[in-house]
């Protein structure tokens, strides 16, 4: 007889048996699940990453920084060289006062820069002053000057003759009563390329229009446009920013259009009082006539017109480095 | 009488082990399923994130680049991109295709391939780079931007 | 004795797969969005914004006029003593420069403080404030501007009108002369701004 004491024991051990690797298996198949998962988070917590990265605007503070630089040195360089056109006579003075200053100025904007991490170069570009002349009237005075040297005032005399580009033309009537009331009297200044012929200037007009000071514009081709002042009891004028008691007026924004070498010429220069400058550059065909500007009442001085600078920012992600013209005042500049 | 004979035994234990694997392998082919797709779309999220922000540098840099004159000049904007998405190497092609600039971001397994715009104003140099550490570097000579290794 | 080895491998079993999940599940469940990132986008939009502000009073010429407004006699910029320096939107509104930055900010429930640095003979920075409207949040972006003063700029007097003091004949004015040529000092304005 077969021995089947130990069947219970064997049917119980099989069950047994399977059930535990049954469990086994599930025991297997969720840590391997598990495994799974956690291989899921390295994906996940990668996604985060760049989610978070994405907020990170592109170097855009460096870039504004870049562009402070650029334009706060311009501004600094473009200070120093107006200061220096009205300490020194002499345009060599005014050139080495400027070319002295560009260094200490690189040490002052270095300064802030170096606890930042940036760093900063600025030199003068040799060879790239450009000679010009400061024509101003200081006192408040009729807009007349003696033009032929005979001791009288003339109402129509030329500023500057063949003169490429004007910066900083700036006009103050103190009080509009003294302005022509009608656009024909009106004192005017005029851009003529050549004198010999007419009709390719642009003329701009001062008059004073019952109570409001206009200020028109006309062109080869007609009238470009006119702007009105009515604020307060006199009217400031710049020519070269086309503004007209600081707000803007397009009707001035002519002198881009001007072709190179043109005079400047004041028409009706009694219709006007007050004080105005302008600063021309001394090109290759520049005059300044003398006898206007003899009595000292405009005068016309030696003057930096403008001059390049070399600009070299560096920082850990952008490195930036351009030459920069200086003209304070200039229309495009 | 016993009912659990040895074939009855034999099935069952091997029956129960059979559809106790078959569950299991299920769910840890669905997880893996899931996990592989999770990983194409975090790929292809991040590609386009880090196109989105070289495509701002390189625009920031036509934009300085448009401010200087003279000589010498250097525009040269550096972006430390992440070396590897999701573990993966990735590559960076700069198309300028006459006109309307663009980026093209791809990895190779999952291969994946994103598209960004760029607004650039210089020409672009048409180059292909390596993910990580990159410059956008202005070449004055012949007027355009490269988009270079470091 | 084999029960027990079962029963303990069993729990253990179901501990490892537990605790496992709920490992994988708590650090997917880091949440990317919502404070960190949705303020780093106002910042960056702050950012822009502030940039573009100074660079307008540059232009015109209100940031140099807000440096200048220096009370000679007193001291102290125009109107801000005891303190030295501006809190309220009455006390900012007397500058064009304090005008811009209260009409840009205050309606948005954004607050800013100024900050004004300038250098020292021996090459030391000090800063003063201008504006101050508290502690700055963590989440404040701050822009700066560069403005350069020579010897012969005039301080302006209350009113903004430029007075005859010039600044090299100035006693009490807070940045001292550090170049003996035509260049007084550079300061540098700083705005740092943040949500209230």
């Amino acid at each position: 007889m077969a021995d089947v004491t130990g069947r219970d024991g064997d049917d119980r051990h099989t069950t047994d048996r399977s059930t535990a690797d049954r469990a086994q298996m599930f025991l297997i198949g969720g840590l391997a699940l598990a495994l799974v998962l956690v291989v899921l988070v390295p994906v996940l917590n990668s996604a985060i990453y760049t989610e978070n990265l994405a907020t990170r605007g592109s170097s855009g503070a460096g870039v504004a920084t870049t562009f402070q630089v650029r334009a706060d040195v311009q501004r600094g360089v473009s200070d120093v060289v107006q200061q220096s056109n009205r300490k020194y006579a002499a345009y060599a003075d005014q050139l080495a006062a400027v070319r002295a200053e560009v260094p200490v100025l690189e040490a002052l904007y270095m300064r802030y820069d170096a606890s930042d991490g940036r760093m900063l170069s600025l030199r003068y570009v040799t060879g790239s002053d450009e000679p010009g002349t400061r024509i101003h009237q200081d006192a408040v005075d009729d807009f007349r000057a003696d033009a032929d040297g005979n001791s009288t005032d003339d109402p129509t005399w030329t500023l500057v003759e063949q003169t490429p580009v004007v910066r900083n033309f700036r006009l103050a009537i103190p009080n509009r009563t003294t302005l022509a009331g009608t656009k024909t009297d009106a004192f005017r200044i005029v851009f003529d390329r050549d004198p010999a012929t007419t009709g390719d200037e642009r003329t701009v007009f001062l008059y004073n229009d019952g109570g409001a000071t206009v200020v028109a514009v006309d062109g080869p081709g007609g009238s470009l446009g006119e702007c009105r002042d009515a604020t307060g009891a006199g009217t400031a004028v710049d020519v070269t920013a086309a503004t007209v008691e600081g707000e803007r007026c397009p009707a001035l924004e002519f002198l881009d259009d001007v072709p190179s070498d043109f005079d400047v010429r004041y028409e009706r220069g009694g219709n006007a009082t007050g004080t105005y400058e302008v600063t021309v550059k001394r090109g290759g065909s520049t005059s300044v006539p003398s006898s206007p500007y003899a009595s000292g009442n405009p005068d016309a001085n030696d003057a930096v017109y403008g001059l390049t600078v070399h600009l070299y920012v560096r920082s850990s992600d952008i490195t930036y480095q351009t030459d920069i013209r200086v003209a304070p005042g200039e229309a495009d500049a | 009488m016993r009912d659990e004979r040895a074939a009855a035994t034999t099935l069952g234990y091997a029956l129960n082990l059979t559809v106790a694997t078959i569950l299991i392998s299920g769910l840890l082919v669905a997880g893996g399923g899931l996990v592989s797709n999770e990983r194409e779309q975090s790929v292809r999220t991040e590609l386009r994130v880090v196109g989105q922000q070289l495509s701002g540098d390189v625009g920031a840099a036509d934009r300085l680049a448009r401010s200087t004159s003279g000589s010498p000049v250097t525009v040269e904007v550096t972006r430390r991109l992440p070396d590897e998405i999701v573990g993966l190497q990735y590559r960076i092609a700069v198309e300028w295709n006459g006109g309307d600039p663009h980026l093209e971001l791809s990895t190779n397994d999952p291969d994946v391939t994103v598209r960004v715009e760029v607004e650039s104003e210089t020409t672009l140099a048409t180059n292909e780079v390596q993910g990580g550490t990159v410059r956008v570097v202005y070449d004055a000579a012949n007027d355009r931007l490269e988009v270079t290794d470091d | 004795m084999r029960a027990q080895a079962h029963t303990l491998e069993g729990l253990v079993a179901g501990l490892i797969v537990l605790s496992s999940l709920l490992f994988a599940l708590q650090v997917t469940a880091v949440t990317p969005l919502t404070a960190s990132t949705s303020s780093q986008h106002i910042e960056n939009q702050q950012q822009a914004s502030t940039h573009g502000l100074l660079k307008a009073a540059a232009d015109s010429g209100a940031l140099k006029r807000a440096v200048l407004y220096w009370d000679e006699t007193g001291g102290y910029f125009h109107g801000s003593n005891p303190t030295g320096y501006y809190v309220s939107n009455g006390e900012l509104s007397r500058f064009t420069f304090g005008r811009m930055l209260a009409n840009a900010y205050d309606a948005r429930g954004i607050a800013f403080n100024v900050h004004v640095s300038y250098q020292l003979a021996d090459g030391g920075v000090r800063t003063k404030k201008l504006i101050y409207r508290g502690e700055p949040s963590d989440n404040a972006i701050t822009a700066r501007r560069w403005v350069t003063l020579t010897d012969h700029d005039r301080l302006y007097g209350s009113d903004e009108q430029p007075t005859a003091t010039e600044l090299n004949s100035s006693t009490a004015f807070y940045a001292p002369d550090v170049r003996s040529g035509d260049l007084y000092n550079v300061v540098q304005v700083e705005v740092v701004v943040w949500r209230m």
